[in-house]
Formats: C-alpha cells, structure tokens, sequence
C-alpha cells in the first residue's frame, strides 16, 4: 500500500491506517502533537495511535513489502526504556531500505499524555500504538507475547514472523538475545 | 563483537544447565526449597509452608511499577487469607535491591505478609519466576497449582486467578485455571 520512502508518507502512515479502519476512529486514535505555536525545524511529528489487534494487523499490512521491527515496550520498564531510542536509530538508518518500526506499548490507555510524552522526546516518528488492553493477559494474548519486556518482533519483507527479542530468550522458538537484533535486520532488508 | 558476546552468553547458558533463568515449574511439581532472609533478619524456608492448605510464592520486588501496583491487592489478600491456612510469602531476587531497601518498604506501606530477600536468586531458577510480580500457588502437598500473574489486568482487574486457585485449593480441589501469562517487569537476579 505505501511504497514511498518519503518522510511525508511515513508522517501520515497513522492517519492513513486510522482511515484504513473503519469504526476504529470514534474517540480520535491520532491527535497530532503539534503545538499552536510554529513548531521548530528539528521537531519530528510523533503520533500515537490506539487500538486493538485488529490496529496492529492493520499496521503489519500497510506495511507490505517491508521489513517490520516491532518493539513492545512500556514507559515503567527500564531496560524498554534504555532500549528504545536503538529502535529510532535503527528506523532513521534503515528506512530507506525498506524498514518500517512499530512500537507498542504496554502503558495503560489512561497512561497516554505519559507515553506521549516519551515518544516525544525520543523523536519516535515511527508508527507508536497504545492499546486499549494496558498491562495484562488480554494484552499478551493480544499480541503472543510471553510477559517481559522488551521484546521485540521481526517480520521478513512477506510479513512473516522469523525473530523475536528478549532479555531471557531461553524457551520460545526463534527467540534471540536484543543483541542480535541489528544483525538480524540486515539479513532481513537483503532477503527478497 | 556482537555476535561473540552473544556466542559467549549462549555457551554460557548451556553450561548453567540450559539458562541462567530455568523454564517454569511444571504444573503438578514439588515446589524446590528455598532459602531467603525476612526483613526481620529471619531466614525462612519453604518449611514456612507446612500445614498450610495453600501457598502463595509471589515473587516481586520493591521498585518495579507493576509490583508497586500490586501490593495493596498483596496486602487485602493477606488480611483476607491470613490465619486461614494460607499462607502468603514475597521474595525478591533482584541482585539491584537489598533488605534494608525492603525493611524501608514494609514500613512505609504497612506490608502485613512476609517479604522475604534471596540474594543468590536460586528461588527464581529453580521456580522459573520470569518477571515481577510472578505467582505461584503451591497445594496442601506443596505441588504447583497455578502460576502466572495475580489477576487478570493491572487496572480493572476481572478474574482474581490467585485469589480463584486459594478458593478451589480450600476446598479440596484442583484450580480452575493453572496457568497464564505473568507480565511485569524483567526478574534480575544474581547469576548462579
């Protein structure tokens, strides 16, 4: 659906998946973060979108032909917190090379102008998703995750699931350490 | 660099004996003992259980923001249970805190179960306590019951699984749901 590299588009990748989804939009998913004076040069758009799974496979099929790293994160948990600006960085380096950085976070919906401050400051023009479940089994159901975070996931360029990511990757499938993550995303952007 | 270090780290977990975090307590096993020093400079032991019709092993710690949430639901479940042949146990493992920190907590928050420091974090192997707060429901016979979070959700919680597994336990029977998804923050204990 969006092929284009350009910054713009990816600025209103959110937008366009809010539309996307139809009846998702009752209570604003995406409110821009611009304030009322003109902003500066260096400031980034960060949006943050809400949502369900539903949001998150939407997101993962917008997405069609990339790359997809997914870092599940919260603003409470301090490895997320020192991990999260590697997954900007990784963004701004790879982008153009077909990766796209989704983050969702564990917070809860209240927790939102938090969150959003956070993103913010992290510069995360990325696409940022807030689930409406907050911490909790609907949450892991949601999304197959296993409990801790961070953890990450990483979907090839035909959107399947090859990695996963965590602090104690003994026990799940194809799960290695965050270290790897970089390597593995390189392989990822070469394979057809 | 990276991948030696991760080489390293994955050699190193095969010589632990597969991790330096064990998979879980299977449902059905003899909990392991345990040995772990309360704020009151007593050593306790899974002895502690003894006679008891069930036991809570609530593995937690005083900074993560998930167990912050957790401890009033900690503290009524005790006042409910106490004295009712259940017993209530907290460990932390985090090789990051110390029982003075933990002696500090109990008073400012009027932590009425024990809370218990084990500092070489064999407990949380050999239970295979992935984050905190992560639950464990021990039988009359010491046997795992259930393991996973205390509730359902950490804001509106619908379905007390802890509270659920103790009920059923009291009553001679097995718990209803044995096992989910624990979520909070990473467990960090010192390696063994």
């Amino acid at each position: 659906m969006l092929t284009s590299n350009r910054p713009a588009a990816i600025r209103s990748l959110a937008f366009a998946i809010c539309l996307a989804i139809s009846g998702g939009c009752e209570q604003q998913p995406v409110r821009s973060l611009q304030p009322a004076s003109p902003v500066s040069s260096d400031a980034v758009d960060v949006k943050l979108l809400e949502g369900d799974r539903d949001t998150y496979a939407q997101i993962l099929s917008s997405h069609d032909g990339k790359v997809i790293l997914v870092d599940f994160w919260a603003t409470w948990c301090g490895p997320c917190v020192k991990q999260f600006p590697h997954s900007i960085e990784l963004s701004r380096k790879h982008r153009d090379a077909g990766l796209a950085v989704v983050t969702v976070s564990m917070n809860e919906p209240k927790e939102r102008d938090s969150v959003l401050a956070f993103l913010t400051r992290q510069k995360a023009d990325v696409v940022n998703l807030l689930p409406r479940y907050g911490a909790g089994s609907e949450f892991l159901e949601a999304f197959d995750l296993r409990g801790d975070v961070p953890f990450y996931k990483l979907y090839d360029r035909k959107g399947t699931l090859r990695y996963t990511f965590s602090d104690d990757p003994e026990g799940i499938d194809n799960c290695e350490p965050i270290e790897q993550i970089d390597r593995r995303v390189e392989e990822l952007l070469i394979e057809n | 660099m990276n991948r030696r270090f991760c080489l390293a780290l994955l050699s190193a977990c095969a010589l632990f004996g597969g991790s330096s975090y064990a998979a879980e307590l299977e449902i059905g096993a003899k909990a392991p003992d345990f040995k772990a020093k309360g704020v009151d400079g007593k050593e306790i032991s899974l002895a502690e259980a003894k006679g008891a019709k069930a036991t809570v092993i609530a593995f937690t710690c005083n900074r993560c923001p998930v167990s912050i949430a957790y401890e009033d639901r900690f503290i009524n479940f005790q006042k409910k249970y106490a004295g009712k042949d259940v017993k209530f146990i907290a460990i932390n493992v985090n090789s990051s805190e110390d029982l003075e920190a933990m002696k500090q907590r109990v008073e400012e928050k009027g932590i009425n179960y024990p809370y218990v420091y084990d500092k070489s974090g064999d407990s949380a192997r050999a239970f295979g306590a992935r984050v905190t707060p992560h639950i464990f429901v021990l039988d009359g016979e010491g046997k795992l019951a259930y393991q996973g979070s205390f509730d359902d959700k950490q804001e509106g919680p619908k379905t007390a699984h802890v509270e659920n597994a103790v009920k059923a336990l009291m009553q001679g029977k097995q718990p209803e749901v044995k096992s989910n998804r624990p979520f909070g923050c990473g467990i960090k204990p010192n390696k063994g």
